[in-house]
């Protein structure tokens, strides 16, 4: 399993510490990066039914400041 | 035959009269002068000589008004009235220094810098590894400005994630208007999705009033970053995040969805 770093600089004392991740960091970024990717498709499949609706739009000739100008 | 002076005008004889006339030549410039000097007669110890009118030689003598003692040793020391009309020395400032008023007196001060931007994390930290944390940020900025330089992952599609003194919960993110928001985030979003295999972009975070305990915390993020897909096109991210913490801004951590930091330097500024 590859290693991982994590790297802190100290603002007080101008130092920078590379060191790796203990068990308890790797459980945490594990669960981190889990609650992100959820975020992630979330954020994404936002964005391709945004796509799909102003693709809908399109082919009906309108656009999204045509539904504002409707107030909608 | 008798002439005058050129200035006073006193009677005097000219060279080719009579001896005989010079008696009366010299009573006449005696006179002339006695009544010119007229005013310099008389005073008392103490007084001084004043003119009287615009008219020559139109004296009087009067009090001698109270003169002000200089209370200056250095030069560039300057005077005020202290406690009334009492003479003052201010000595000179420093270089740099301004001339203030501090409890109704003059003084000079060191003018309070404004609109600085002071970098805090010396050279920047580099974007690698699994995270990265700036940590014991100091409270002593009015506003904080992170500025992301081509941040890139390794893993493609990515994004740049930011967590505030060390809160795993409690974040919103938003563009636009909107009401009734849960903080149900881990995150603030500091990029858009990022291209692994090369970095064009800058992500600007500015984090207002950071110090302040008693309103939860923004960040303002404003990003662009080369496609993750066409590496020639762009995205974009406007977004504002909301940390419900009113605890002041003391760390900030980086990291990746997926994968890791793979590049791009972080620099925090501190700004007045």
């Amino acid at each position: 399993m590859t290693k991982l770093f994590k790297t802190i600089y100290n603002c007080e004392t101008d130092e920078t510490i590379v060191r790796e991740l203990n068990d308890q960091e790797l459980a945490e970024h594990e669960s981190l990066q889990l609650a992100a990717a959820q975020r992630k498709a979330e954020i994404e499949a936002k964005a391709t039914a945004q796509m799909a609706a102003q693709a809908k739009l399109a082919a009906l000739g309108l656009t999204a400041d045509d539904l504002k100008a409707l107030g909608l | 035959m008798a002439t005058t002076t050129p200035n006073f005008g006193w009677p005097v004889p000219t060279s080719s009269d009579l001896v005989k006339n010079g008696a009366t030549a010299i009573e006449a410039l005696g006179d002339g002068i006695d009544a010119s000097l007229l005013d310099l007669k008389g005073g008392t110890s103490g007084q001084v000589l004043k003119k009287n009118s615009n008219t020559d030689m139109d004296f009087v003598w009067g009090a001698d008004s109270a003169g002000m003692t200089n209370p200056m040793t250095t030069t560039g020391d300057t005077i005020y009235s202290s406690s009334g009309s009492t003479p003052a020395r201010l000595g000179i400032g420093t270089t740099g220094q301004v001339l203030t008023v501090a409890s109704g007196l003059p003084s000079w001060a060191t003018p309070a810098s404004g609109g600085g931007m002071t970098l805090i994390n010396t050279g920047g930290t580099a974007l690698s590894g699994s995270s990265v944390t700036i940590s014991s940020i100091p409270s002593t900025y009015q506003n904080l400005q992170l500025v992301l330089v081509n941040p890139q992952p390794t893993t493609n599609t990515e994004y740049v994630l930011c967590q505030i003194n060390g809160a795993t919960s409690g974040y919103g993110q938003y563009d636009g208007i909107v009401s009734n928001q849960s903080f149900g985030g881990s995150f603030v979003l500091l990029t858009g999705s990022l291209n692994s295999s090369t970095a064009q972009g800058l992500s600007i975070t500015n984090f207002y009033n950071y110090a302040n305990t008693t309103t939860w915390k923004m960040a303002e993020v404003n990003a662009f970053n080369n496609d993750n897909t066409t590496s020639t096109n762009f995205g974009s991210l406007v977004r504002t995040g909301v940390f419900n913490s009113t605890s002041a801004i003391s760390s900030l951590k980086f990291y990746c969805g997926a994968g890791n930091l793979g590049g791009g330097t972080a620099y925090l500024y501190g700004v007045k």
